[in-house]
């Protein structure tokens, strides 16, 4: 009673409330072109007291469509549905194979990172081959990524690398920064971070550049190395893309990234069990553009389709073997 | 109801009786209580949902009461598991306090069975709330958020003293903060798991305010009888309401039931 009546577990009231969190604390709206308001007037009528749940997923899904970001996802409260605001093709997955770059580019590849990291020098030349599935921890919780010191020793003696994060979605920022910083040779600002400092659409704080530091000599290779991505190469991964953009020895291979850096998500809570994701923080670069919603392109378009991979090519690996052996 | 009504008359017989038996008592105290927490809370910061539950409320507490001045600095100690309408939510919400009272005798009454005391003064209170939001995930239980509530404060303060016998007596109290100072989360959320600027790492000290922002009461009444030469029984009744509205409204009030002992130091 004091605290007033609260949100009740009603379609409206998880609506509003829906509207509310995503007005007044996602992160993204300066570099997003979505009328909100607009959207509040159309999803509302579209509601009513009796509207079933997948009436009302449906109308706030294709809400949070308008947005078009893969960090911005809706879940339902026993997390068998899960609606991104970033639908992309389903079959772009299938543009990438490690069973098949085990198979026919790797000599003796090797696995490693908890299931993490799959690694193992390229056939017939002195490259190393890097391929990281996800930024996650381990299913077991162990702290996979310093994993990737034994392998940097490993390749230590090797020409160049190539580091794979196609279809890595991201994950903790701590391990693709941890990642990153192997390869790099200096102290890097990045990019920059601005957080939310209110309920208006672009009140934020001022900019805080993001720098990554190089760890110990013996751990570092700062030879040549060829970064392949995709378009399923998201959120940490694209901050791995970003890093290496400053690297004079570093070449991104493959396909633009997803376009979602949105950094620091938070799991919003509704009236009726559902959880919404969202970005609070807005990235942007030196020279004040984002890249959110665009991705990082890379220097050499190449793409792999489905086909590619079931006659057994990967034009972009392929393409990054030659690179680096020019 | 005939029954109930028996309780009520013999309840207020006994009041009268403690009435005819009034006597002033000094000294000082050190008591140990323990008790139940029903605690409510809406923190928009975290989630718009109002969370509640009962939990554990111990507290202990050292009384100096003279002629004139009395001191009271009490800790208190909270824990709960907060609930909301949706089941899959979840939080824990730890809170404790600690303060320092000084209450100057400014009236009295006494009679040969009753002595009424009013004293009003101040306090230094230190109130800390945290909470942990939760979900429930079909195998792990994951935090979505922390959040949590900060304030030092310098309060008005105000205690009635009724004195029913030389055994028993009624303390109520009243602390209204003045001036404080609070520490609560930045507006942006920082559920990103290395962000350590925001939510994860909690600040002391944070925006000073003056009445009636960060709006606050807290309030007791204290049943005291006296078991043996040095040893008091305490049954206490503590209300508690804050609201604050940085960098997102925050509302909380609680109700904690305690029964203790004081150890009679010297009297």
């Amino acid at each position: 009673m004091l605290l007033g009546p609260g949100p009740e577990n009603t379609p409206l009231d998880t609506f509003d409330v829906f509207w509310k969190t995503i007005d007044e604390k996602y992160g993204l709206f300066p570099v997003k072109i979505v009328n909100w308001d607009s959207l509040y007037t159309i999803g509302r009528n579209r509601i009513n007291s009796s509207a079933t749940e997948e009436e009302l997923w449906n109308v706030c899904s294709q809400l949070l469509s308008h947005f078009d970001d893969g960090h911005l996802t809706l879940i339902n409260k026993d997390y068998s549905e899960w609606y991104c605001s970033r639908q992309l093709d389903p079959d772009l997955a299938y543009g990438f194979s490690i069973e098949l770059i085990k198979s026919k580019f790797l000599y003796a590849p090797k696995v490693t990172g908890e299931g993490i990291i799959t690694y193992g020098k390229i056939k017939d030349c002195n490259l190393g081959y890097i391929y990281i599935s996800t930024f996650y921890p381990a299913n077991n919780g162990r702290e996979w990524v310093y994993d990737i010191q034994d392998v940097i020793r490993e390749f230590q003696s090797t020409d160049g690398i190539i580091l794979d994060l196609r279809n890595n979605g991201g994950g903790y920022a701590v391990n693709d920064l941890y990642i990153a910083s192997v390869f790099v040779d200096r102290e890097i600002t990045y990019c920059y971070s601005r957080m939310k400092t209110g309920p208006g659409h672009n009140e934020f704080g001022g900019p805080v550049a993001k720098v990554i530091y190089p760890p110990l000599e013996n751990l570092r290779y700062n030879k040549k190395n060829v970064l392949l991505t995709n378009r399923l190469s998201g959120s940490g991964s694209e901050i791995v893309a970003l890093i290496f953009k400053n690297l004079s020895y570093s070449t991104q291979i493959g396909d633009t990234t997803n376009g979602s850096l949105g950094e620091v998500t938070h799991v919003a809570q509704l009236p009726n069990g559902w959880t919404l994701n969202y970005p609070c923080t807005l990235i942007t670069l030196p020279d004040g553009s984002s890249p959110e919603g665009i991705g990082i392109i890379p220097e050499i378009s190449v793409d792999n389709t489905k086909t590619d991979i079931n006659e057994e090519n990967d034009k972009v690996l392929e393409k990054a073997i030659d690179f680096l052996l020019e | 109801m005939n029954s109930l009504r028996s309780v009520y008359i013999s309840t207020i017989m006994t009041l009268c009786c403690h009435f005819l038996h009034a006597q002033t008592y000094h000294g000082d105290f050190i008591g140990l209580h323990f008790g139940a927490s029903n605690f409510h809370i809406m923190d928009g910061h975290s989630s718009p949902l109002i969370f509640q539950g009962t939990g554990i409320a111990p507290s202990i507490q050292y009384m100096h009461i003279g002629s004139e001045i009395n001191h009271i600095i009490d800790g208190s100690f909270y824990y709960d598991n907060l609930f909301t309408s949706a089941d899959n939510f979840n939080t824990e919400n730890f809170r404790g306090r600690f303060r320092y009272s000084l209450f100057c005798s400014a009236s009295h009454n006494e009679t040969a069975a009753r002595r009424f005391e009013f004293s009003f003064g101040g306090s230094v209170t230190s109130f800390y709330c945290k909470s942990d939001y939760y979900f429930d995930l079909p195998t792990i239980r994951a935090r979505s958020i922390s959040s949590w509530y900060w304030s030092h404060s310098l309060d008005f303060s105000t205690m009635f003293n009724l004195k029913l016998s030389d055994r028993d007596c009624i303390d109520f109290r009243v602390y209204i903060p003045l001036v404080s100072n609070i520490s609560r989360p930045e507006f942006s959320s920082s559920g990103d798991y290395d962000y350590v600027e925001n939510d994860w790492v909690i600040k002391t000290f944070g925006k000073t305010e003056f009445f009636p922002a960060n709006f606050s009461v807290n309030a007791h009444m204290d049943y005291r009888h006296q078991l043996f030469r040095r040893i008091i029984l305490q049954f206490g009744y503590e209300f508690y309401f804050v609201t604050y509205d940085q960098p997102d409204q925050i509302s909380m009030y609680m109700n904690n039931f305690r029964l203790g002992m004081f150890i009679v130091l010297n009297q």
